[in-house]
């Protein structure tokens, strides 16, 4: 994930594909660039995965990981 | 975070209870902490 993402976009990216029940986004220099995104519905989270997954965001791809 | 509307029968107490939603608490016994943020979801957000 691009480094300037704001946390609003994030909202509205991953919004769309369910109810969020909460994101986290790196601050750490090992952790910085990637976030994870918590669904309400497992189902979102795959739609998400399947939607984003090599997504252009802000110049660069994003990839989608099950976190398990 | 806000309690859902009361549940009035035992059965939807315990509907509830076996089905409630993950906790901060749980999240975080899952998710990693240190050297993450957790962002706040904007005001014009509407879960769909």
């Amino acid at each position: 994930m691009p480094f300037n993402v704001a946390d609003d976009d994030l909202y509205d990216l991953f919004g769309k594909y369910g109810a969020i029940r909460q994101i986290r986004v790196g601050t750490a220099p090992d952790t910085k660039g990637t976030a994870y995104v918590v669904y309400e519905d497992i189902l979102d989270a795959r739609n998400a995965c399947e939607h984003l997954s090599g997504f252009n965001v802000g110049g660069r791809y994003i990839t989608v990981l099950y976190y398990n | 975070g806000a309690a859902a509307p009361g549940p009035s029968s035992r059965l939807d107490m315990e509907l509830n209870e076996r089905n409630r939603f993950m906790s901060d608490d749980d999240l975080d016994a899952i998710l990693p902490k240190d050297g993450y943020r957790i962002i706040n979801p904007p005001a014009s957000y509407v879960p769909i």
